[in-house]
């Protein structure tokens, strides 16, 4: 396995929440009792649902698994059709899903996608852009089974409370679609 | 699959998970096999899960849960068909093997959505200690199992829209055709009335 500096190079998370001032909050995985690690699992934690149950080391276990990608407007994160290996927690930005010319759902700040591919060991469905300038954390589907099952465990449990919100929205959008007449 | 009752009995006075009766190992296995619900679970995984839940059998017509209702249980479809409802709209019609009322449970949330068999349905009533942290493996596989069956029913709603979409275009469509073909019939209607 590479050298964690290399996969996840010295961070300036989080950009958009932070002003000049607090640049010191740059940090290196391999510090991992450093203040500034302790300051960004607190930020994380305390603003993505996501973290919220966690604890330290099972966030600094997820940040070490993860990629950070960041897209600009319009560009592509997936295609439908894409072999499907990790799902997306959006740090900041907007993503606009859709299949064909249909756009199925538009997702914020600490929102998850992509992660039905990664449940269903399935080729992306839908197509995800960066509808905004977007920073992700891209995480590996061997999360969810291969590191270990708390850890798992919770993941799990945010990914499926974050389908059953969507689900409960669709469900809403096709009973709204059919009750009104054409 | 009345022999499930007969056996679920034999689960319940299970003493320990080592004694599992030959008869039982056929249920576990007939239910790894057609439930993907089960299927990740080892053997006595099944048997804790079987210990957690008990089952509820529903006539045509028999509401499972409504809208509103507070949600300490969810179910798994063993048998029949399950419709769900916002309101007077069906959204959903789930059958054998199905997850019903997750969303709820999940969510730590009201119902938002009603449940009523339609058809004659032999039902598992599962607790939510299937979800305590006491046993993460269990939990893990379970909760697994559930998210699964939320991608795939946010499969089937997308697709649902996408086809509604597509209709509206086709209607929208048919509409402005016909009222490409209606224009010139107007015009002459309104030169003749002048």
């Amino acid at each position: 396995m590479s050298k964690i500096s290399d996969k996840f190079p010295q961070a300036d998370f989080p950009q958009k929440e932070t002003d000049s001032s607090s640049s010191q909050e740059n940090f290196d995985l391999s510090q991992e009792n450093s203040s500034s690690m302790t300051n960004l699992i607190g930020k994380l934690r305390g603003n993505y649902d996501f973290f919220t149950d966690m604890t330290d080391k099972e966030i600094i276990w997820i940040l070490r698994l993860c990629g950070r990608r960041s897209y600009k407007q319009g560009q592509t994160i997936f295609q439908e059709g894409d072999a499907g290996n990790c799902f997306y927690l959006i740090v900041y930005g907007e993503v606009v899903i859709s299949r064909g010319n249909t756009e199925l759902a538009r997702l914020g700040t600490g929102e998850c996608f992509g992660e039905m591919a990664v449940l269903d060991d399935a080729p992306r469905s839908a197509t995800a852009k960066a509808a905004d300038e977007t920073l992700v954390f891209s995480v590996e589907r061997d999360i969810l089974t291969d590191v270990f099952p708390t850890l798992g465990f919770k993941v799990a449990a945010n990914l499926a409370k974050q389908l059953s919100v969507k689900l409960r929205e669709t469900d809403e959008l096709i009973k709204g679609s059919s009750d009104t007449p054409i | 699959m009345s022999e499930i009752s007969d056996k679920l009995s034999q689960v319940d006075s299970l003493q320990t998970e080592n004694d599992i009766s030959p008869e039982l190992f056929g249920l576990i296995n007939k239910l790894q096999k057609n439930y993907p619900f089960f299927s990740d679970m080892e053997d006595r995984e099944v048997v804790h899960l079987l210990k957690l839940c008990s089952q509820q059998s529903f006539n045509k017509g028999d509401e499972i849960f409504k809208e509103g209702d507070s949600a300490t249980i969810f179910f798994l479809v063993v048998s029949g068909e399950v419709g769900i409802s916002i309101g007077q709209k069906e959204v959903a019609r789930l059958k054998q093997g199905s997850v019903v009322g997750e969303m709820a449970m999940i969510e730590d949330a009201l119902h938002t959505a009603s449940a009523t068999a339609t058809e004659p349905s032999l039902l598992f009533s599962i607790t939510r200690d299937i979800l305590s942290t006491k046993m993460p493996e269990f939990a893990n596989k379970a909760t697994l199992s559930i998210a699964r069956q939320l991608s795939h029913k946010l499969h089937e709603a997308n697709r649902t829209i996408h086809n509604l979409q597509e209709q509206l275009e086709t209607a929208e469509d048919v509409i402005r055709s016909a009222e490409g073909r209606r224009k010139p019939y107007r015009f002459s209607e309104n030169t003749t009335m002048r």
